[in-house]
């Protein structure tokens, strides 16, 4: 069934093999693992692929202490009052617009960033991931919720039977069953920041550069549909500039459909 | 005692990481209104922009955005229906539904900016709609898709058996069942559905702004050939090119009209979904 | 019980649920302006006879019919078979009352809107006749174009069965049509059940067995999924053929409904 889906996503897929096919011939593996993008040279995409997973990671390191603990608050210690408030404040930050992170990111987050890591730009990978964590706070909150309230109430009332506080019963009965779901939450969060472009694309530098040394984040960086948000205009149809970028996007596409559906597949898709 | 210590700080500490997310939203509404409450005006809202931005007000901007995203829901929805109806209704076949409940899964993970370019390819290109309303139309009309199409199955999967059941027993046949049954009972989850679409669309900056905007020039689109100014990529521009504190600030009003559309969509649709709980509750 | 006047019948008919058996070698028939009264105990299979009857399970996966069904000797499960027709012809009224979220007037027409929308103009008269015809129209002429929802139990029952009437069914199947209602109103409905005896052929499912006794004609015994008996009503509580049928019967004067 797996496969199915492949099949599905399958048009936009050979599209982007199709337009992207050139690149792969003229540079081969390096494509992936070079960074050497110069624009009519040489295409490498390295340095693109490295921020999309710096930042992403970043992202996930930052929120996950807030996303999770939110989720377990919301779901087992809260009012049904208070619950529809937490759900609803998500809501209304899910759909906050990205430019209008963008926008904060510019010249609110980069400023704070600057200013408190004594940087002399703003503009880094830290920046574009922790800006990314706010972004996907809604829906990693959102499902490891619903997750953790699947979880039958009669598990809850024996461990409480059983003369376990609430926070023991939460831990030891609830989180380990709602673990599938937390992680397919986790996947699916993944996907939406690897796949942001606007937000990113104004915080993170654009710089075509892996930082030495790697993990030295508070550099400026580039990440995938952030190259393409900046070059696709310009590169419509104008050979191996453009290839390259259908390069990027096929990429993406790959990374962020295996992440998807390896998180509909935890998460047992029963809602969106 | 020590069992009651834990408890008590773990709980502490799970309050603040909740309350975080409340912070969240404060700060970033505060922010907008504040940075951007300055440039609202009269003038701002119902005025043309000028000097690539940095006077005038956002009025063709405001248009062009709700004419995208309109645009988008109206072809969106008979799709979403007819999809949702498809898969409820008239499919038997197990594998056809799980097909397309793929189908709408990956559209809906997909990154935005993939739809600009393929989109653009596709209808821009491909079907020579160009840079345009159109396109851009077409689309943030994929794009919401996944949003109204699972709003509106889960509405009609909420329909209680027993009134399929009663139409049935009266001899109606399947579009009779639907126009009287499915329909009536299920129009919430598609003003919900469109609704958080068009939110959607509103919101969305990366899949247009190279297929369906201009930034200056056009102010009302003369036909479907057209691209519109919309708030998303006037924001984007100005924030990219600001040289001056004016025009930052033109960015940020702009900002707010966005927020503010998207935020009535989706309290909307909260007011809705509660008033339908409220009459099942009856 | 000649041939000739049953309705419908089913002959050595055999229903699968998933491959499971819940109905086997049933041989039945429902005579013609008659009452027939199906009892038996929950579980052995009375719901799944009736919605048999309408075809009312064809949307339920795993479902199967084994052997003959007919309606006026034709074959309801065969091809050709227009079943939206067949269930016009041969309509339910459920255990629940069920009303749309719409107007009385709107649900006593629910069906014609369908099925003769060129009707149209003649509605109010058909919906007056049908209302009438439940013993319904006095306690709602004032009020038709208010929500249905605003009808007690026992009224929203009668408006149904006055829903179903209206799409003029030769047969009607009620599957336990009082057990979710007060006294005064089951009353209510036995009379009308009665009463529409002169026009329809009617199949009632009733744990009810002093209701059996007063309202049918003709019985209808099922037991863990086969017909223990069948005949006249009267017959079968005083001369019953079969011990278990007496077993059941004899309680039939015992104040509660027979579980
Ligand atoms: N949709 C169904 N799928 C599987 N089994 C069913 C279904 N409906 C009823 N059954 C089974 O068929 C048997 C007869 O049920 P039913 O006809 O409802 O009995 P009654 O109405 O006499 O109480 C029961 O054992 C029940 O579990
Ligand atoms: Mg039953």
């Amino acid at each position: 069934m797996a496969a199915l889906s492949v099949v599905c996503a399958g048009t936009i897929f050979l599209y982007l093999l199709r337009e992207s096919a050139p690149v792969f011939f003229a540079e081969g593996s390096g494509f992936l693992t070079r960074s050497d993008w110069w624009v009519g040279e040489s295409y490498g995409a390295g340095s693109m692929i490295f921020g999309s997973f710096m930042v992403t990671g970043i992202a996930l390191i930052i929120i996950l202490p807030f996303a999770l603990g939110g989720a377990v608050f919301t779901s087992e210690f809260l009012s049904p009052r208070w619950r529809l408030v937490i759900k609803s404040v998500m809501e209304l930050l899910a759909g906050v617009p990205g430019i209008v992170y963008g926008l904060l990111g510019m010249s609110m987050l980069a400023v704070w960033v600057k200013s408190g890591f004594g940087l002399i730009d703003g503009n880094t990978i830290f920046t574009a991931g922790l800006l990314l964590g706010i972004m996907i706070l809604p829906t990693i909150i959102t499902l490891s919720e619903d997750a953790l309230r699947s979880v039958p109430g009669e598990y809850r009332e024996t461990a409480l039977a059983l003369g376990l506080t609430r926070i023991e019963m939460v831990w030891s009965t609830v989180i380990p069953q709602a673990v599938p779901g937390i992680i397919g939450a986790i996947f699916l969060g993944m996907g939406r920041a690897m796949g942001e472009t606007i937000a990113v694309m104004l915080v993170i530098g654009g710089l075509d550069k892996i930082p030495a040394p790697w993990f030295d984040v508070f550099q400026a960086g580039q990440s995938i549909p952030s190259k393409l948000g900046r070059e696709a205009a310009e590169a419509i149809g104008s050979g191996l500039h453009w290839n390259a970028l259908m390069g990027l996007g096929l990429t993406l596409f790959l990374v962020v459909m295996t992440l998807s559906m390896a998180g509909n597949m935890f998460l047992k898709r029963v809602r969106m | 005692m020590k069992r009651e210590v834990v408890e008590k700080s773990a709980l502490g500490v799970l309050a603040i990481l909740t309350g975080t997310g409340v912070l969240l939203l404060l700060l970033i509404l505060g922010s907008v209104i504040w940075k951007g409450g300055p440039a609202l005006s009269w003038e701002f809202l119902f005025e043309a922009s000028s000097d690539f931005g940095n006077a005038g007000g956002i009025y063709y901007q405001t248009v062009g955005t709700l004419l995208l995203m309109l645009g988008a829901a109206l072809i969106s929805m008979p799709i979403a229906l007819g999809t949702a109806l498809y898969l409820t209704e008239y499919t038997q076949s197990e594998t056809v539904k799980k097909v397309l409940r793929n189908l709408i899964y990956s559209l809906n993970a997909m990154p935005t900016i993939l739809f600009g370019l393929v989109g653009y390819l596709f209808f821009g290109v491909f079907l020579n709609t160009g840079v345009s309303w159109l396109t851009g139309m077409l689309i943030l009309a994929v794009m919401i898709l996944p949003t109204l199409q699972v709003s509106i199955q889960e509405a009609i999967e909420g329909i209680p058996e027993k009134y399929r059941e009663t139409g049935m027993s009266l001899g109606l046949d399947h579009l009779a069942q639907v126009r009287s049954v499915i329909i009536p009972h299920s129009w919430h989850g598609m003003i919900t559905g469109v609704l958080l679409g068009l939110a959607r669309a509103a919101g969305e900056t990366a899949a247009i702004m190279f297929t369906a905007t201009t930034f200056s020039g056009i102010l009302l689109p003369q036909s479907w050939a057209d691209p519109v100014p919309t708030l998303q990529t006037h924001i984007l521009v100005l924030a990219q090119d600001a040289v001056n504190s004016a025009a930052l600030t033109k960015a940020w009003g702009a900002a707010l009209i966005l927020l503010f559309i998207v935020f009535i969509l989706i309290s909307f649709s909260f007011l809705l979904r509660e008033r339908l709980k409220m009459e099942a509750e009856l | 019980m000649s041939k000739i006047k049953n309705v419908m019948e089913m002959d050595n008919a055999a229903i699968f649920y998933n491959g499971k058996p819940v109905l086997d070698k049933v041989c039945c028939g429902f005579r013609v302006n008659a009452v027939t009264g199906v009892v038996g105990a929950s579980g052995s299979g009375k719901t799944t006879l009736l919605r048999t009857l309408s075809r009312l399970n064809d949307r339920v996966g795993g479902f199967r019919v084994h052997g003959q069904v007919r309606l006026e000797g034709h074959e309801i499960y065969g091809n050709g078979t227009d079943v939206y027709q067949l269930r016009r012809r041969v309509g339910m009224v459920f255990q629940k009352p069920v009303v749309f979220p719409k107007s009385i007037f709107k649900n006593a027409v629910f069906g014609l809107k369908h099925l003769a929308p060129e009707m149209k103009k003649e509605f109010p008269q058909a919906a007056e006749r049908v209302l009438r015809e439940v013993f319904l129209w006095d306690e709602v002429k004032d009020r038709l174009h208010k929500p249905a929802q605003t009808l007690s139990q026992g009224q929203q029952q009668r408006l149904a069965i006055a829903r179903t009437l209206a799409v003029d069914p030769e047969i009607i199947l009620m599957d336990e049509p009082t057990s979710s209602l007060d006294p005064k109103s089951s009353t209510a409905i036995e009379e009308l059940i009665v009463s529409l005896k002169n026009r329809h052929t009617l199949v009632l499912v009733t744990h009810h067995l002093a209701q059996a006794r007063r309202v049918c004609d003709d019985l209808l015994f099922l037991n863990e999924g086969t017909v223990w008996e069948q005949g006249g009503c009267l017959e079968m509580f005083e001369n019953p053929k079969r011990k278990e049928t007496h077993e059941y019967l004899s309680r039939w004067n015992v104040d509660e409904p027979a579980v």
